[in-house]
C-alpha cells in the first residue's frame, strides 16, 4: 500500500492533476477513508500488527501458544479449527462438520469468540 | 504453527481491546518516528503502551505507511525501483554468488559450509539509494520470505544468517527480489 501511495502521488506530481493531495500523508488518508482495512477493527489490527511487530521485541506469537494450550480443550480445538492453526479437514456439509467434530459449525465459532477475551487476558493485554 | 493464521487469531484478539488510558499521549508522533527510524527505540514500558493500547497502534501504523510511502517516493525520484532481476542457475554449485544486475543494490550470499545449508547474506545499498533513506530496509522474494531486514550501517550495509530450512540458492530458482523501505 505504501508502494502504491508513493506511486499515485509521483503520477499527480507528473501530471500537475488540480486538488490533488501533494503529500503522501495526503494520498494516504484516502486510503484511511475508504480501505477496508482502515475501516473494519480487526482488519485495521491485522494491518498494523507488522509494524508493532517492527518496534517491540515481544515475541506475541510464543506467548500466544502458550496461552493457547492452557485454554481448555474444546475452546482450544475452536480456536485451531475457526482460525484454521493448523490443517483441517474439509467438510461439505454442517452434518459432515458435526459427525467430525461433535458440535455444530456455529457452536464452534461461539466457542472461539468465547476464547478470545480469555486469551487477551492470559497474554496480559 | 501457520504464521498468517497466528497474525489473524493476534488481530481478532486485540480487535476487542479496550482503550488504555493515556497510551496515545504517552508515545506522541515524534517519537514512535525517532522509534522508526531506529533513532531511539522504545523502551519496555514504551512497548507494553503499544501492546496495550489499539489508538496507539492506530497512530504508529498510519506513521509507518507513511515512512514507507515516503521511502518508495524518494526512490522513485531517484530512479530506483525495488525489484532484483536475477535467477539462479538450475544446478547451482555451493560458492560465493553475487548479484548486482541492479545499478542500486547488490546482494552477495557466502556459503559457510560445503554442502550449502548455511549462508551469510549481505546486502549493499549504492550512495544515491543510501542517501534518502529514512527507515532501515527489508531484502524479501516474490514468494513471500524475509531474508534480511533492519538498519543499514554508515556504509549502507546489513548482513545476517540465513534462518531459513530452504537454501537460498533453491529459492532464487523460482522467486526474485526486492528491496523494500522497513
Amino acid at each position: 500500500m505504501a508502494e502504491l501511495a508513493a506511486h499515485v502521488l509521483s503520477v499527480i506530481e507528473q501530471r500537475t492533476v488540480k486538488d490533488a493531495p501533494t503529500t503522501v500523508e495526503g494520498v494516504l488518508s484516502y486510503f484511511y477513508e475508504f480501505d477496508r482495512a482502515y475501516t473494519e477493527p480487526y482488519d485495521e489490527e491485522l494491518h498494523g500488527l507488522e509494524a508493532v511487530e517492527e518496534l517491540t521485541s515481544n515475541d506475541w506469537q510464543r506467548d500466544l501458544t502458550r496461552c493457547l494450550a492452557a485454554l481448555p480443550v474444546d475452546l482450544r480445538q475452536a480456536v485451531e479449527v475457526c482460525f484454521t492453526l493448523c490443517p483441517q479437514p474439509v467438510f461439505h456439509t454442517d452434518a459432515e462438520f458435526s459427525k467430525h467434530y461433535g458440535c455444530s459449525p456455529r457452536t464452534m465459532r461461539d466457542r472461539a469468540a468465547r476464547a478470545l477475551p480469555l486469551l487477551r487476558e492470559a497474554m496480559d493485554l | 504453527m501457520n504464521r498468517e493464521a497466528m497474525q489473524r487469531l493476534m488481530a481478532a484478539i486485540l480487535t476487542e481491546q479496550p482503550e488504555s488510558a493515556d497510551a496515545r499521549m504517552a508515545l506522541d508522533e515524534a517519537r514512535l518516528r525517532r522509534a522508526l527510524s531506529g533513532e531511539e527505540p522504545l523502551s519496555k514500558a514504551e512497548q507494553r503502551l503499544l501492546w496495550t493500547s489499539p489508538a496507539a497502534r492506530r497512530h504508529l501504523s498510519m506513521l509507518w505507511d507513511s515512512q514507507r510511502a515516503a521511502q518508495y517516493l524518494a526512490w522513485q525520484r531517484a530512479g530506483i525501483t525495488p525489484q532484483i532481476a536475477y535467477m539462479a542457475a538450475a544446478d547451482p554449485v555451493v560458492q560465493p554468488v553475487t548479484i548486482d544486475t541492479h545499478p542500486h543494490f547488490t546482494i552477495k550470499l557466502y556459503p559457510l559450509d560445503t554442502d550449502g545449508k548455511h549462508w551469510t547474506i549481505f546486502l549493499k545499498l549504492s550512495d544515491t539509494a543510501h542517501q534518502p533513506l529514512l527507515t532501515g530496509v527489508r531484502l524479501v522474494d516474490t514468494g513471500g520470505l524475509q531474508w534480511l531486514a533492519g538498519p543499514v550501517d554508515g556504509d549502507g550495509e546489513l548482513s545476517a544468517d540465513w534462518t531459513h530450512r530452504e537454501p537460498p540458492l533453491q529459492r532464487l530458482h523460482r522467486y526474485e527480489l526486492r528491496v523494500e523501505p522497513l
